[in-house]
């Protein structure tokens, strides 16, 4: 099918392109021209609020297509299990220090506004491991203390009946109305 | 024959639908570096916020891993890989109510009802054509985000084909639709056309 198009359509993209038909009725280039200022102008401020294609958003891909249940690469579990042994080993002296000083417990205490859940499951390394993940997915601030027997999990920015947060809230035994700050103790059944 | 070090489309998706950890980690990566950029922008030309954008971008992905496999070799990745873009995008209009059920963004009779729109006149404080111009494109870009998006391209210097990848369609039917836009535009800065005529004579 041949599409019969108007000359002056032709003349005016070309003269919005920026590269204006000399031999164009000059009302054409003149009224492109000004089209094409105002699009510079709000291309201009639309470019200005695109997020940045960066590695934070990059690891948010990552966990959602993990949470999405789309596998991942051996090297990025040894990167995530090298991550986790980092931390327990790093908070393990810490709590090492911590149980010498004889307010510990008062120091281990949670602040009165947060919330405490215990949960008691078979695995809570591996529960802790996936809370983690979905955390670092979501941007949440997560710190994870270990006593040995259980893990101590202190999160805060947790959002009532967020879809978002719906798996980390799966993965930590809480109910999709939990917000703000918890502490959630996960212990071995 | 040399080879540039930057995968092509058609690498990204053979490496994601190998299926096996390590191809679709460097794939993921790969496609990442390649199309998250312009696509965020396509999102957020498309009127979507940063944060629904990211959100869109994520869906993309998860739908470009899953498929990956199912990719046929003889296509085009790259109009492969927008048009899961452009569908993520459109199930999310429809999501937020933004699209109706039945319509798909970049598509004509889709968007027939909001070109059926007749433009407000330009408001009274447009006393310079470049100022009637602006607020004239202002709304013609809030009914038709698609089309100010293309426009914005061709204006940018994008080659048609490329911009046909983005918008799911033929080169012909790209150029057809690039060479409508100056009447899409045309009620929307009417009374600017007036001015312009007033500021010539």
């Amino acid at each position: 099918v041949t599409v019969q198009t108007d000359p002056r359509d032709e003349q005016w993209t070309r003269a919005l392109s920026g590269s204006p038909d000399p031999e164009a009725d000059a009302h054409i280039n003149r009224e492109a021209e000004l089209v094409r200022r105002a699009l510079e102008v709000r291309r201009n401020s639309l470019d200005h609020t695109v997020p940045a294609a960066d590695e934070s958003l990059y690891q948010q891909v990552e966990a959602r297509l993990h949470r999405e249940g789309v596998p991942r690469a051996h090297s990025s579990r040894w990167k995530s299990m090298l991550a986790l042994a980092a931390t327990a080993f790093a908070l393990g002296l810490l709590v090492a220090r911590v149980t010498m000083i004889p307010a510990a417990p008062a120091m281990r205490s949670p602040t009165p506004a947060m919330q405490t859940v215990v949960v008691r499951v078979e695995n809570p390394g591996q529960i802790v491991q996936e809370a983690s993940r979905e955390a670092i997915g979501l941007g949440l601030a997560l710190s994870v203390t270990s006593t040995g027997a259980s893990y101590h999990v202190s999160i805060s920015g947790l959002v009532p009946e967020s879809p978002g947060q719906r798996p980390l809230k799966e993965a930590l035994g809480l109910s999709p109305s939990a917000a703000g700050a918890i502490l959630v103790i996960v212990q071995k059944k | 024959m040399p080879r540039s070090d930057t995968p092509t489309e058609e690498d990204i998706v053979s490496l994601i639908g190998k299926g096996d950890g390590k191809s679709q980690e460097t794939g993921v990566r790969a496609l990442y570096d390649l199309m998250a950029k312009p696509m965020l922008r396509f999102f957020v030309h498309l009127g979507l916020s940063p944060d629904e954008a990211r959100d869109v971008l994520q869906e993309t992905f998860v739908k470009v891993v899953r498929s990956a496999s199912a990719f046929s070799p003889g296509g085009s990745a790259k109009a492969w890989l927008w048009q899961i873009a452009r569908n993520c995008l459109t199930d999310h209009l429809r999501q937020t109510a933004r699209v109706r059920k039945h319509e798909t963004v970049f598509d004509e009779q889709g968007w027939q009802s909001i070109q059926d729109t007749i433009p407000e006149r330009p408001h009274a404080s447009s006393t310079s054509v470049e100022k009637c111009v602006s607020e004239g494109l202002a709304r013609f870009a809030n009914a038709m985000p698609d089309r100010a998006y293309v426009i914005t391209l061709q204006m940018e210097g994008m080659s048609i084909q490329e911009i046909a990848h983005q918008i799911g369609r033929t080169v012909a039917a790209t150029k057809e639709y690039l060479s409508q836009c100056r009447k899409k535009v045309a009620p929307f800065i009417s009374r600017c056309t007036e001015l312009l005529a007033a500021e010539a004579s």
